[in-house]
């Protein structure tokens, strides 16, 4: 296995060399459309570790929040399925699960939150409400119990004003103050992976600073695993000690945060932060690389970034250079120019 | 500070010109009404012209209008809606004698119709394109496609008079002591066919438009956080789906009112139930203005009294609406 | 199980790329998710067979609707008239031909009241904004609570009961709904680009109205009218019903009127102008309902 102490930062405690928390696999999910079957997702596959945060970046439609979805086992319609692949969480494999199997994990051993806390939340429940439900369907506190759990779940999301923050509707409380309500949901029962949907994306600029903080910090004190999906690089770099970058429902290259800033490899991801660097510092939109995704109800053969590449060559028309993306080494991108034919970097 | 009693005053005084508005509609009407409230009420030729005269004059008929106006409603505030020309009674009387009546049937009805709206609207909701959806939707848009009064007159033809299950009119058998229990079952025995038939209209229209509310519902982001916070099927939908189903239609249960009142009438004639329906459509053809007049008032007033019990229900169910207090 | 929603990703995952979008003629789109509900085809099926009975009704009818038999008094169905008689002898079949006439006619007169009221108010409210709005939109909830038949019962007496009066009340108050949809309408595209574009060249606000929001707007008014005349034949036929209608020429519901009086003597003069009324509420509002899908799912 790769050796993850090129996953620190400079300036941060190297990371322990645990056991891989959350491994997927060969992930590949289904969507049923009118219009046909959607190949949302492709071999997707990645790692996390104790105390680590991986990010999952790339542009709308590239199949990050299907991921995390497809993780969850939380799909849109009852038609999507996820087709084939693993994914090993501390030993068992959620895909194997029964539904109520899952739905023990869900929340308890992972949980989720979400880009846009206002309308994420029950505008008809007060947050403590909501946060103590999912406290008693977990099970871990009841009866009196129960209002000391809920205060422990907002303070750890580093809330100050508990008792006001616990009986307010959503809607009565800021945005930043949203957000942290439902991290601590997510946090109520401890759990061990925290999926962030685009969980800064509607915030402003010095809210998302503050809830990053709070991500990492707590990623650092309890040794939590973090998948933070976003499309916005500048927030990688803050937080992430990993990258994983999507594109048209695949893989297309990993590396540790520092490499892939300083030396990105696949040509789009090297398109993607050129666009970075070109605006200045705020919002890092990544439509700027020309041309359009391709249409995930047919994909192209071979390599699925082929018509926007300006280094494509023969080979890219006819095999797929990402069923050779190695998760083993330390970094790796889908594409043939780093690789020869006999696999060779 | 809550803003929930500013809110609910503000509410409370923006009903009092809306009644006003209605009684100055009223009195308009009453003065559009062709001819002379006085011939109308003597009858042509019955009367010399002198004595019309006098009448008029007693009447206060020969006053400027807006004296005439602000009299009308100085009675009205105190219950005073004139005499009916047929039953020679104070209209107030008339209509209170037969408003229990028109109650309990629409009383019934809405009980009975908003439930079955809600559950089969949420059936069909929970499985969209399904079998049970359209089967569902279907009789529901039969339900309200069908004419409310063709219905109850072919009901009462098969049950009432082919098979005898179900007295033919009226409210209750005549004979019995009132408040027995032999009364009120005979009542529920004559309430029983008009209450169906008028419910299985309203039921669809709620149903439908229950089902289009849970739909929304279903697809709101909060569902996908109490799913992924790990919460049972059946908790995500009671909980979360249901209750913010419910709150945007809320205003239009509200609305219901106005509507049921409609089909009062026509039930309530096709049943020979002792209603205000039957009332107003006797005041119409027998041009009881005074007794109709007051009847539209009065329910004029019971559908602004209804839209702001809705408004208030709405207030106190969707924390929304109270402010950022 | 439930519906979930799709990504929050600003841009979904898109079937088709832009570029390949064929340009289907709008019409022919709604069209096409029309046609695939049976029941909508077979609603519309009887639709045009009861609008081709009421058109031809003088040629299809084989007697006069007024014509008085006394000799043939409370027939049942027979041979010489498929749909029986009623206690003056006339053919209910053919009355019911003219009745449906009526029907449709009142119908359709009442939609387009309610359609004409509903797009100019809708468009002023959404439109001028501001307090004209709030204004006009607390008006229209305040008509929205108005019993319809309670209203029609009243100025009936004062005004006459001619069918006109019973158009104007009716449509008078359908029109709710077809103002809400028109001025969302408005103040959706309001903000458009295009309109921003035409804004651009100097074109004046009120050409722009015409030119380019009214068209948008067409087939959404147009269902939402469609889905209000079931309910404005229903209640023409229940005044009828009452008696508070106009008399001539005979509508259904006067004709149920008149078989309500004959209760349990001649089942046959109530259970078919009932089936003809019935069959076109409901077949109308299948049709609307599925229209209304078809244009919805087009947004």
């Amino acid at each position: 296995m790769s050796d993850p102490s090129t996953a620190a930062s400079a300036g941060r405690t190297p990371n322990p060399v645990p056991a891989p928390l959350l491994d997927v696999g060969g992930l590949s999910t289904e969507l049923r459309t009118r219009k046909g079957v959607v190949h949302a997702l492709d071999n997707v596959g990645f790692v996390v570790r104790r105390g680590e945060a991986i990010a999952i970046v790339g542009e709308s439609g590239c199949g990050k929040s299907m991921t995390a979805r497809s993780i969850m086992r939380v799909l849109p319609r009852s038609t999507d399925r996820v087709a084939s692949g693993h994914v090993r969480f501390a030993g068992r494999d959620l895909l194997s699960l029964s539904e109520s199997g899952m739905r023990k994990v869900r929340g308890a051993d992972i949980a989720m939150i979400f880009q846009d806390p206002m309308s994420y939340l029950d505008p008809l429940m007060r947050v403590g409400d909501q946060i103590a439900e999912v406290i008693r369907a977990h099970g871990k506190a009841s009866g009196e119990g129960l209002e000391k759990a809920v205060e422990d779940a907002l303070a750890s999301a580093r809330i100050s004003d508990i008792r006001r923050v616990a009986g307010s509707y959503p809607h009565q409380l800021s945005g930043g103050l949203r957000q942290r309500a439902l991290i601590a949901m997510a946090l109520a029962c401890e759990p061990e992976l925290l999926i962030a949907d685009e969980p800064t994306t509607a915030l402003d600029v010095t809210t998302q600073k503050q809830i990053l903080q709070l991500l990492r910090h707590l990623v650092e004190e309890r040794q939590m695993g973090l998948v933070l999906i976003t499309h916005d690089l500048g927030v990688v770099a803050n937080v992430c000690d990993r990258v994983y970058v999507m594109y048209a429902g695949q893989v297309i290259e990993h590396a540790g945060v520092h490499d892939f800033f300083e030396r990105p490899q696949h040509p789009y991801s090297r398109g993607l932060l050129a666009s970075l660097k070109s605006l200045c510092e705020g919002d890092a939109h990544l439509s700027s690389i020309p041309g359009v995704v391709p249409n995930l109800l047919a994909p192209p053969a071979g390599c699925r970034f082929r018509a926007r590449c300006g280094f494509s060559m023969d080979v890219c028309a006819k095999q797929d250079p990402t069923v050779r993306l190695d998760h083993g080494k330390d970094r790796d991108a889908g594409c043939w120019l780093f690789k020869d034919g006999s696999g060779h970097v | 500070m809550s803003a929930v009693p500013r809110i609910v005053g503000t509410r409370l005084l923006q009903a009092v010109p809306l009644v006003v508005a209605t009684i100055v509609v009223n009195f308009a009407i009453i003065h559009l009404a062709p001819g002379d409230p006085v011939t109308m009420m003597v009858g042509e030729g019955a009367v010399s012209a002198d004595q019309m005269d006098a009448l008029r004059k007693s009447l206060g008929l020969d006053q400027p209008l807006y004296v005439q106006f602000f009299s009308y409603l100085k009675s009205v505030l105190q219950g005073d809606l004139g005499t009916s020309y047929v039953y020679h009674q104070p209209v107030t009387e008339i209509i209170a004698s037969r408003i229990p009546a028109t109650l309990l049937l629409m009383g019934t009805t809405y009980v009975i119709s908003t439930i079955l709206g809600i559950v089969f609207g949420i059936a069909a909701a929970l499985r969209p394109s399904s079998a049970q959806d359209r089967i569902l939707m279907t009789v529901a848009i039969l339900g309200y496609s069908v004419p409310t009064f063709w219905l109850g007159f072919l009901a009462l033809m098969v049950f009432a008079v082919e098979l005898g299950w179900a007295p033919i009119s009226g409210m209750v058998d005549s004979g019995l002591a009132a408040g027995s229990w032999e009364y009120w079952l005979s009542v529920l025995r004559h309430l029983a066919l008009p209450a169906a038939v008028l419910s299985l209209f309203y039921t669809g229209l709620i149903a439908r438009l229950m089902r289009t509310s849970m739909l929304n519902s279903l697809r709101g982001d909060f569902i996908v956080t109490a799913r992924a916070m790990g919460l049972s099927r059946w908790r995500v939908i009671l909980r979360h789906a249901v209750p913010n189903a419910i709150t945007p239609i809320v205003t239009v249960l509200g609305l219901q009112v106005g509507l049921m009142l409609s089909g009062a009438v026509l039930t309530e004639t096709v049943f020979g139930w002792p209603g205000l329906g039957v009332l107003t459509v006797q005041a119409v053809a027998q041009r009881d203005y005074p007794l109709l007049l007051g009847m539209f008032l009065l329910t004029s007033v019971m559908v602004i009294i209804a839209n702001v019990v809705t408004d208030l229900v709405s207030l106190a169910i969707n924390p929304r609406l109270r402010g950022n207090g | 199980m439930a519906s979930l929603p799709t990504t929050p990703d600003p841009r979904p995952i898109s079937a088709e790329p832009d570029e390949l979008r064929r340009a289907t003629p709008h019409w022919l789109e709604v069209w096409n998710a029309f046609r695939l509900s049976i029941v909508a085809l077979v609603s519309l099926g009887v639709l045009l067979l009861l609008a081709f009975a009421a058109a031809f009704a003088p040629w299809l009818a084989p007697y006069s609707p007024t014509e008085v038999n006394p000799m043939d008094i409370l027939q049942g169905p027979s041979g010489l008239h498929w749909w029986g008689t009623d206690d003056l002898g006339r053919d209910i079949y053919s009355g019911a031909l003219y009745g449906l006439r009526i029907s449709m006619t009142v119908g359709a007169m009442a939609g387009l009241v309610a359609a004409l009221l509903g797009t100019v108010i809708g468009a002023l409210a959404g439109f001028l904004g501001g307090w004209i709005d709030a204004l006009l939109m607390r008006f229209t909830d305040f008509v929205l609570t108005i019993p319809v038949l309670f209203l029609a019962l009243v100025l009936i007496p004062v005004f006459g009961s001619s069918r006109l009066i019973v158009i104007l009340v009716i449509g008078g108050l359908a029109w709710p709904s077809i103002a809400r949809l028109v001025r969302a309408e408005f103040l959706k595209l309001r903000s458009e680009a295009f309109v921003e574009a035409a804004r651009g060249y100097g074109a004046r606000r009120f050409k722009l109205i015409f030119s380019e929001i009214l068209p948008n707007t067409f087939d959404l008014v147009l269902v939402a009218t469609a889905l209000q005349i079931p309910a404005a034949i229903l209640i023409e036929a229940g005044l009828s019903f009452l008696g508070v209608g106009d008399p001539e020429p005979r509508s259904l519901g006067l004709m149920l009127k008149d078989a309500y009086g004959l209760l349990g003597l001649a089942w046959w003069s109530a259970v078919f102008p009932g089936l003809v009324l019935s069959a076109l509420a409901i077949s109308l509002n299948l049709v609307a309902d599925a229209f209304n899908d078809a244009v919805r799912g087009h947004e």
